[in-house]
């Protein structure tokens, strides 16, 4: 499995220059701007890295190769999850600091830098499995946008306020564990359901 | 005799192709040739034998085990070749070699990087920059740096020069002189298959016409060159197939069933395989 890992975060060395660069201005304006969006943009990379590491594998058909690999689909589908995390950890960090910097709570945007590109990798990666690079940029794409058109539609964006108010009652002590459990629960159910998925594939 | 391999059986059907009744088995210490046109079913079978592919039916076992169940050691006792480098555009031999050391227990770095260097693969070069035959040395390399006892070779030798398929050919035959070690090898280039094959399978249209000794197959067929008239006398349950001019017919026959004045040449696998598919008339 540590060869697996090691596969994804090679893969990543001919373009991190490139997303160094990019994060780099993005935490820039943002540090200058006080957008503290635009300070945590390493997690946009961070979420969308596992659709990036899949497009190589399908490219180059890899997970075929992987079959006669002395290890096994639980192992295989584990070192994606593996990777996606240590690449949220490392935005994550990187956020942290720039927040720092900017002046932001850090806390506060240290825990979506985290909670938003993991949540998208838990549901973006089985679908990835199923259907392939392509597709899944769609369907992940609609399954964010229509429940959050639909609610925007139906409720002139009340839901939506009353959720936010109702979060920023809880203590934030309560918030973060409560965030990391489901996102716990949601990282358990994606990846049983990748394992099964990869296995039931023909490659 | 103690077989590498032994399909039994198998069964896969597609819309629009199906592998119908595949038998195949390979005893351990041999190569066999796969042969057959494009889409003929020889890239299905093989992905059945590796469980890439899940057969509807049948029965597929690699050193006498399902392959379903085959476990991390069996599975480090084989290595494949198959259409393509299976690594990122941009991984270097340093960085496949960094992957495939933390995924092989039996992985030989040394083996492995000193057969790039005999290949002349550039070290520092990305695999995308790679030509074709590159590519297939690479692959090579790969397949056989895990001390592997059976090798399945999906076109391996396809896009190289004569000269590096030589070089290719004889590490194959090195690697069956352990009498562990066996070859299942596809390839469209037949006189390849002629050189070092033990056994030749051929495959059309989804369902296995034969599988062979070499010999054998050379000694049971004969090519014949015929005028239109000789032909007509020729007993036809002899005939295999035939190819037919405006004057002449020239026919792959059984030779045990043909008597009479006939110029008869052996036959080469490619021969039989043409032969094969085409009708009798």
């Amino acid at each position: 499995m540590k060869g697996l890992v090691l596969k994804d975060l090679l893969a990543l060395k001919s373009i991190i220059k490139t997303i160094i660069l990019i994060i780099g201005i993005f935490m820039f304006s943002g540090i200058v701007s006080g957008n503290t969006f635009l300070v945590t943009y390493a997690a946009v990379y961070a979420a969308i890295m596992p659709l990036n590491l899949m497009a190589y594998d399908e490219s180059c058909r890899f997970n075929r190769f992987a079959q006669i690999l002395p290890i096994t689909n639980t192992q295989i589908v584990l070192a994606r999850y593996i990777s996606g995390f240590v690449i949220c950890i490392a935005a994550a960090a990187v956020s942290i600091v720039a927040l720092a910097i900017s002046g932001n709570n850090w806390a506060e945007g240290a825990m979506a830098g985290i909670a938003v590109p993991l949540v998208y990798q838990v549901f973006t990666v089985p679908v990835m499995y199923k259907w392939g690079v392509e597709k899944s940029r769609y369907i992940t794409m609609a399954a964010f946008l229509i429940p959050f058109v639909v609610i925007m539609t139906l409720s002139d964006g009340e839901i939506i306020q009353n959720a936010v108010t109702a979060l920023q009652n809880i203590s934030p002590l309560y918030f973060a564990a409560a965030t990391a459990a489901v996102i716990a629960v949601m990282y358990v159910c994606s990846i049983y359901l990748s394992v099964k998925i990869v296995k039931n594939k023909e490659w | 005799m103690e077989k590498a391999f032994e399909i039994v059986n198998l069964n896969k059907t597609y819309k629009d192709f199906a592998l119908k009744d595949v038998n195949l088995s390979l005893p351990k210490g041999y190569i066999m040739g796969f042969v057959g046109a494009n889409g003929a079913g020889k890239s299905t079978t093989m992905g059945c034998l590796l469980g890439m592919i899940k057969a509807d039916s049948g029965s597929v076992k690699i050193f006498g085990k399902e392959t379903a169940k085959l476990t991390a050691t069996d599975k480090e006792k084989i290595g494949v070749v198959m259409e393509g480098v299976p690594f990122a555009p941009m991984f270097t031999l340093k960085d496949i070699n960094t992957v495939l050391k933390n995924v092989y227990t039996s992985w030989d770095s040394k083996k492995f990087l000193s057969l790039c260097s005999r290949f002349n693969l550039p070290e520092k070069k990305q695999i995308k920059d790679y030509s074709t035959g590159m590519r297939a040395k690479l692959n090579i390399s790969i397949a056989i740096s895990h001390s592997p006892q059976l090798l399945v070779l999906d076109e391996a030798t396809s896009g190289l020069d004569p000269v590096v398929r030589d070089e290719i050919l004889d590490i194959l035959q090195d690697f069956v002189c352990d009498e562990n070690h066996s070859i299942l090898m596809s390839s469209h280039i037949t006189s390849d298959l002629e050189k070092i094959c033990d056994y030749i399978a051929f495959i059309n249209n989804g369902s296995i016409v034969f599988v062979e000794n070499k010999d054998t197959l050379q000694e049971k067929y004969a090519v014949v060159h015929l005028a239109k008239e000789q032909y007509a006398q020729l007993d036809k349950t002899a005939v295999v197939g035939a190819k037919f001019t405006d004057y002449n017919v020239s026919a792959l026959v059984l030779k045990d069933k043909i008597s009479g004045e006939y110029t008869a040449e052996k036959p080469s696998v490619e021969d039989i395989m043409l032969y094969c598919v085409k009708e009798v008339k």
